[in-house]
């Protein structure tokens, strides 16, 4: 007997290509051509008159972005450090929040809406006016939200006056305070963090907790012993959210830099060559981080 | 004994009154953080000139006024691009969303040759930065020739696809908007909660494969896709990359906002918006800061007009799914 058609197997095969058709012809065209062609802008000079031609150079491109460009290498350094820093003060920040806000009590749908706020107040105009409040007047209402910080609005500075009296080294000092300095910073990046970590902390089983209750275990145990290994794959979520959110913001300096190199400067090789060493080292970075925390974390299943 | 569970029960309470007090300490503390930007925009907006160099003025305007409002709305042609704004990212969330669901579904239910790269992409896309294929994708099309045929058909000169919609509409119809990654990755999340027995039985009816995605698949998920609706928008109205690449003749509120601010701090040339400003101390960065606080107040009013209307899905999907769970 002769089959007719095509087997199930290949007819949901065709049927999924289906459904993807648009947004392969995107990757063919939109992501893959692209990247192709920044993959060779990165080897070439670049130079651009009524249509842009190559001229191969090898490595030059990257040897300029790592030993001859100033601002690459520094931007990069900021922008990792401050990443470095500020991951895990965002996780441990949003998983307070989130503790704090998992009961139900009066009022916790308005500081809900409140924590929720810097996500939408996420615009570079808004974040361009804090940075106003302080760059262009010294007076002392307009320099409180000074830099992106608010090193004004909690005077951390008084505080470090006082530390480095007691004896500390500066360095110390300001490893101490600097949290204090960035704490807008942290708050405005952790929105969405907060309720990951609060639908984590909101899908543990009553029935772990009342088992507990039942042998005897107080609410610091529970909360070690349940909450913190139950919300771990949370933890992973949350710091590669965060990691890829600021790496990819367009206003961290590498960005706001390659932008100004390729539209300004209209220096597409390097710009390319840029991209490419960035994006190496934040799928290095992802990828050590993802096997570190993966390792680690508990899987209720 | 009695006396025993009474003592229990008095340290109960003053351990739950502790952990109140301290809860809302910790919340307001860090709400008052959020919120102080915010306070002191809405109070700068609408003090007059004099209330600034006043020096017993902090927070709460003494000359109430709308001048501010009044110059930057007029500045920017509030109106006009407010418009030009919200309609760029209405209909770029609109065009992204039915790509992204259908790869979303395609990934989530069916199990075809080569899924597990294609996924690989997926969160390739998530991880590139978007000026690395932006750029090169720009260039490419502002000088558009296929094997130089196009350059042959038009007397040697290539088409510049930039100063149109092409590449708009090409990136938003193909699911490659800003973070449109993210949104395929949550839509293949949701579609996989749904349970499969419901398609099955549509299935055995003799549904086709689009039928099921279009009459079962969407219905149950309009959360989702309101959520993620909500995202895209409040992502693109905020952005200034994508909309200054791909739209380069609409002004959106953040380049009349730029033109605002080229206008208070030089004066460009528009008599009519010098008439209006000239009531104000332009060399003072105090003023100049009032009228920017007003101005950005315009372009972020209907940004938390929508939030205040729709919170409920921004947190609540979240706080369900995990977003990604």
């Amino acid at each position: 007997m002769k089959r007719k058609g095509l087997s199930l197997q290949k007819k949901r095969s065709a049927w999924a290509y289906m459904f993807l058709s648009p947004w392969l012809f995107g990757v063919l065209f939109v992501f893959a051509f692209p990247m192709f062609l920044s993959l060779s802008f990165a080897f070439s000079n670049v130079t651009v008159d009524n249509g842009y031609s190559l001229q191969f150079v090898g490595l030059q491109n990257f040897h300029e972005a790592l030993f001859v460009d100033q601002n690459f290498l520094q931007h990069f350094a900021t922008t990792i450090g401050n990443m470095l820093y500020n991951v895990p003060i965002i996780l441990v920040y949003s998983f307070l929040v989130a503790v704090l806000l998992k009961e139900n009590f009066a009022g916790v749908t308005v500081f809900k809406f409140i924590f929720f706020l810097p996500v939408i107040l996420s615009s570079d105009l808004f974040f361009s006016l804090l940075n106003n409040f302080g760059s262009t007047s010294a007076s002392s209402l307009d320099s409180v939200m000074a830099g992106a910080g608010s090193s004004g609005m909690l005077q951390s500075l008084n505080l470090s006056e006082y530390l480095v009296e007691l004896g500390l080294s500066r360095e110390m000092v300001n490893i101490i305070t600097s949290p204090v300095d960035k704490v807008y910073e942290i708050v405005t990046c952790s929105g969405i963090q907060i309720f990951i970590f609060l639908a984590g902390i909101n899908s543990v089983p009553p029935t772990l907790y009342e088992a507990a209750t039942v042998e005897g275990a107080n609410g610091w145990e529970k909360f070690w012993k349940i909450t913190f290994p139950m919300v771990m794959p949370m933890i992973l979520v949350n710091v590669v959210y965060s990691i890829v959110d600021t790496f990819m913001s367009e206003s961290n300096l590498v960005m706001e830099y390659v932008y100004e190199l390729s539209f300004k400067n209209f220096n597409f090789g390097l710009s390319s060559a840029i991209c490419w060493i960035y994006f190496a080292v934040i799928s290095v970075i992802l990828a050590i981080v993802f096997a570190v925390i993966s390792k680690r974390t508990f899987y209720y299943t | 004994m009695s006396q025993l569970t009474h003592r229990k029960n008095l340290q109960d309470t003053a351990a739950h009154i502790g952990v109140v007090i301290l809860r809302t300490v910790l919340l307001v503390g860090f709400s008052y953080i959020i919120l102080y930007p915010v306070i002191l925009m809405f109070s700068k907006a609408f003090m007059a000139q004099q209330d600034v160099f006043d020096n017993s003025v902090l927070w709460i305007p003494r000359h109430f006024t709308l001048d501010n409002v009044k110059v930057a709305a007029t500045t920017m042609q509030y109106g006009k691009s407010l418009l030009n704004s919200v309609l760029f990212a209405l209909l770029s969330t609109l065009l992204q969303m039915l790509p992204c669901l259908m790869a979303g579904y395609a990934f989530a239910r069916y199990d075809f040759k080569g899924s597990g790269i294609l996924f690989a992409v997926v969160v390739l896309t998530i991880l590139v930065p978007p000026q690395q294929f932006m750029t090169p994708l720009y260039l490419h099309l502002s000088q558009f020739d296929i094997f130089g045929l196009i350059k042959a058909l038009n007397n040697g000169q290539a088409l510049n696809l930039t100063a149109t919609y092409i590449p708009y509409f090409l990136m938003s119809l193909t699911g490659f908007g800003l973070r449109n990654g993210l949104f395929i990755f949550m839509f293949r999340q949701s579609f996989r909660g749904i349970p499969r027995e419901t398609e099955e039985a549509a299935m055995v009816d003799g549904a086709g494969p689009f039928r099921i995605f279009w009459q079962i698949m969407l219905p149950s998920s309009v959360t989702i896709l309101v959520t993620v609706m909500l995202f895209s928008f409040v992502w693109q109205y905020n952005d200034t990359y994508y909309s200054s690449l791909l739209l380069p003749n609409v002004r959106t509120l953040p380049q009349a906002y730029e033109l605002f601010d080229s206008a208070i701090t030089g004066w460009n040339g528009d008599l009519s918006v010098t008439n209006m400003l000239s009531q104000y101390v332009l060399d003072d960065p105090k003023v100049l800061s009032l009228l920017r606080n007003s101005a950005i107040i315009l372009i972020l009013a209907p940004l938390l007009a929508v939030y205040a209307v729709a919170q409920r899905y921004f947190i609540q999907s979240i706080e369900r799914s995990g977003l990604v769970g």
